[in-house]
């Protein structure tokens, strides 16, 4: 399958992935502070596990933590 | 197997190399990364660490063992209670200049309003209950600010009852007095406030604030564009983003590491500490209203039921007496023998202070009255010394003063 990850084309091997799986194989450290986007809709945390993707779909991952400005 | 939060206060989930059972220390000002990965961390496109002020592992371990306590979605911490509220009252006056409190809030938070904010045109309307909310509420406000107990007033808001009125306005509950007891977020606070000082670190060796975003509250909608604008990418975070990266940042009231470690070690035992205290505050309380003095205590309360239900069976560890003239109210302090008399609350140990002269300081003959200080007032925060020690203290000290009504 192939997504698009903050910005960068990827392959995956797997064609079942939920949100919850991708932040797990991007190794997410913190997935409680993700904010997620699927092609621009955000995903709120009691969807991830259900939420499937599809190919060519576009995931956006987004710390509230970061660094600043 | 998911634990209670009272385990989890003891076993907090510590990440590190070596196998630490504590929060190690990270004392480090700045952390390095290769230059991509800085990159992406002030993007917010990685999770990381660059700068102490902003944001640093051991305050993170702070942060999520207080968010675990409100089960909020994210938790800002501050180098003190009021450098918390100050950054909140801030991002949410942004656009809107109007904020809604409850008349009986701490003087510190009554002059931040009144005596700082309003030179930059903000004005605070004042609600001494949920009636007159009713009559002052307006969508042109930012926000509206309570504390869970009034501080001298004892009064105790009631957060449900409120938050069934805030229509389209987040309420910001300042929760100082008891964080383990009650749970802003299931009675409909949006934001939860604490100065971590009180009862969070509970040994009087730390200065220290949180910001607790319950998650209850829909920030896309516009009302806050000013400060939000730039952080409505991050969805749900976007008012925890703003927070951290804009007004912790920039204002810079940011928490020590150091002081983060003492907080979290305060609160391994929060859970003993605010019972035993809320036990020995009804007991002391209950015996000194029964020997006629004016004690104001949330059990004495005709909503006493209601008060137990919102905190856990508990009425916190504050009450007050009125002695009715400083020098009886200064005499009584002068002959405790237990008790500290320091302007700070929810400590292991017991204080008492008068509060027209301290706490109440700033404050004119109007505003004392509006917060229930009169001349005579002793404010008592009760710690977990044993309570016959106390009882006695006190009825030594009121016996030395002549008795209850002299």
């Amino acid at each position: 399958m192939k997504l698009v990850v903050n910005g960068k084309e990827e392959i995956f091997d797997d064609n079942e992935i939920s949100v919850s799986k991708l932040l797990v194989l991007k190794d997410v450290k913190l997935p409680q502070m993700v904010s997620v986007q699927l092609n621009g809709e955000f995903i709120q945390a009691d969807e991830h596990e259900s939420r499937m993707l599809k190919d060519g779909d576009n995931v956006e991952f987004l710390y509230f933590m970061g660094g600043g400005r | 197997m998911s634990i209670t939060k009272k385990s989890r206060l003891v076993h907090p989930l510590v990440s590190d190399q070596f196998g630490s059972t504590i929060a190690p220390l990270y004392r480090a000002s700045s952390f390095a990364h290769d230059a991509k990965s800085v990159s992406d961390i002030f993007s917010s496109k990685k999770a990381g660490f660059v700068y102490t002020r902003i944001g640093n592992p051991t305050v993170m371990m702070l942060e999520s063992q207080i968010n675990l306590l409100e089960d909020g979605i994210g938790t800002v911490a501050f180098g003190s209670g009021m450098a918390a509220i100050s950054a909140v009252s801030m991002l949410l006056c942004s656009s809107k200049k109007k904020i809604l409190a409850s008349s009986s809030i701490f003087g510190g938070t009554y002059s931040l309003f009144t005596k700082i904010l309003s030179n930059f045109g903000v004005e605070t309307l004042f609600f001494d209950s949920v009636d007159e909310l009713r009559r002052i509420i307006t969508d042109e406000a930012a926000f509206i600010f309570v504390e869970t107990i009034g501080n001298p007033s004892i009064k105790v808001s009631n957060i449900k009852e409120l938050a069934s009125i805030k229509g389209v306005l987040p309420l910001v509950v300042d929760s100082t007095v008891t964080p383990y007891i009650f749970n802003g977020k299931s009675y409909g606070a949006d934001i939860v406030v604490y100065s971590a000082t009180k009862m969070l670190s509970g040994h009087g060796r730390a200065i220290g604030g949180a910001v607790v975003d319950c998650g209850s509250y829909d920030w896309a909608n516009s009302r806050y564009d000013a400060a939000l604008k730039s952080y409505l990418n991050l969805g749900q975070f976007s008012f925890l983003a703003a927070l951290r990266q804009l007004y912790l940042a920039d204002l810079g009231g940011c928490l020590s590491p150091e002081t983060a470690e003492s907080i979290l070690t305060g609160m391994e035992t929060l859970a003993l500490r605010v019972k035993e205290s809320c036990k020995n505050a009804e007991f002391l309380a209950t015996i000194l209203k029964e020997r006629g003095l004016n004690v104001k205590y949330p059990k004495f309360s005709r909503y006493s039921q209601q008060i137990a239900e919102q905190f856990s069976g508990y009425y916190g560890s504050i009450f007050t007496i009125d002695f009715e003239s400083a020098e009886r109210a200064f005499g009584f302090i002068d002959n405790l023998k237990i008790p500290l008399d320091m302007p700070n609350l929810c400590d292991t140990r017991t204080m008492a202070i008068h509060a027209a002269s301290t706490i109440g300081a700033a404050l004119n003959d109007n505003e004392k009255a509006a917060s229930g200080i009169t001349d005579g007032l002793v404010r008592v925060s009760v710690g977990i010394e044993d309570k016959y020690d106390l009882k006695d203290d006190f009825l030594n000290a009121i016996d030395a003063i002549g008795g209850k009504d002299k």
